[in-house]
């Protein structure tokens, strides 16, 4: 596999993967596989497209089984993607620092320094809405 | 969400699944990362800015928690309602610019109006 591939020592691959595959064995024990799934069995109704009422049901898994696997691949592609969602968890901790260093050594007292925050809030606010549009986008 | 197009388009066509249940999937696995973000955020920044001096710590800490979350919420929803609605990554780029920031000014003016009587409110 990685004399194939060449395992990145180069930039781009001359091998065409599609042809490579289609000549291997691997290709033909899984066409073998698939042919053999692939033929129908006259003998077994198709039990769950059909319930006892005799109307058609529009999908052949349950409900629950439906979400619980749809679950899992969200859960497995959010997790597959650290590029958004941890880069995501560190642009939000580097505006906080950013935003809060400037009031770091400020007291919080008077009149004036009440309403500086709540210029702060405004903009922390506006920032991390903007940075969270761009990077949503990016992926 | 592009990349996953063609994929959903395939499994949607031979009824695989229902779509609502997709959606729900994807918006609920969103949810934890929401919240950990929120908190990276809010926990260096509340007390940085000494909101904690005053007031009930607690209850302004999970206050202003729930505000963030619920603020990423709406941008990271709407970020995935343009995704859905158009059909390639330019066009919904430029719906993002010109809808969503309009929706972070409107959300960010109205809490520029309320917080004085909020905080003001608070340290009485």
């Amino acid at each position: 596999m990685l004399q194939v591939i060449g395992a990145g020592s180069t930039q781009s691959s001359t091998v065409d993967f599609h042809e490579f595959y289609k000549g291997s064995s691997l290709s033909d024990s899984n066409k073998i596989v698939v042919s053999a799934y692939c033929t129908l069995d006259e003998s077994k109704e198709h039990e769950a497209v059909v319930d006892t009422k005799k109307t058609v049901v529009k999908y052949y898994a349950s409900y629950s089984s439906q979400f619980r696997y749809l679950m899992i691949r969200a859960l497995k592609t959010y997790w597959r993607s650290p590029s958004y969602n941890f880069v995501r968890m560190i642009v939000n901790l580097l505006v906080a620092l950013l935003f809060s260093s400037a009031y770091a050594t400020q007291s919080y007292e008077t009149d004036v320094q009440i309403i500086s925050r709540v210029g702060l809030i405004y903009v922390t606010t506006f920032f991390l809405g903007t940075c969270l549009l761009s990077m949503r986008l990016l992926t | 969400m592009y990349a996953q197009r063609p994929s959903f388009y395939r499994e949607k066509y031979i009824n695989i699944y229902d779509i609502k249940l997709y959606t729900l999937a994807n918006t609920l696995v969103e949810l934890p990362y929401l919240a950990t973000s929120s908190l990276f955020f809010l926990v260096p920044y509340f007390f940085l800015n000494k909101f904690d001096e005053v007031g009930v710590v607690a209850e302004q800490f999970f206050l202003y928690f729930a505000y963030v979350a619920l603020y990423t919420g709406v941008i990271v929803f709407m970020g995935h309602f343009s995704s859905t609605l158009f059909p390639s990554e330019p066009v919904s780029t430029i719906y993002t610019g010109q809808q969503q920031r309009e929706l972070c000014i409107n959300i960010c003016l109205s809490i520029y109006h309320h917080a004085p009587h909020i905080i003001l409110l608070t340290l009485q």
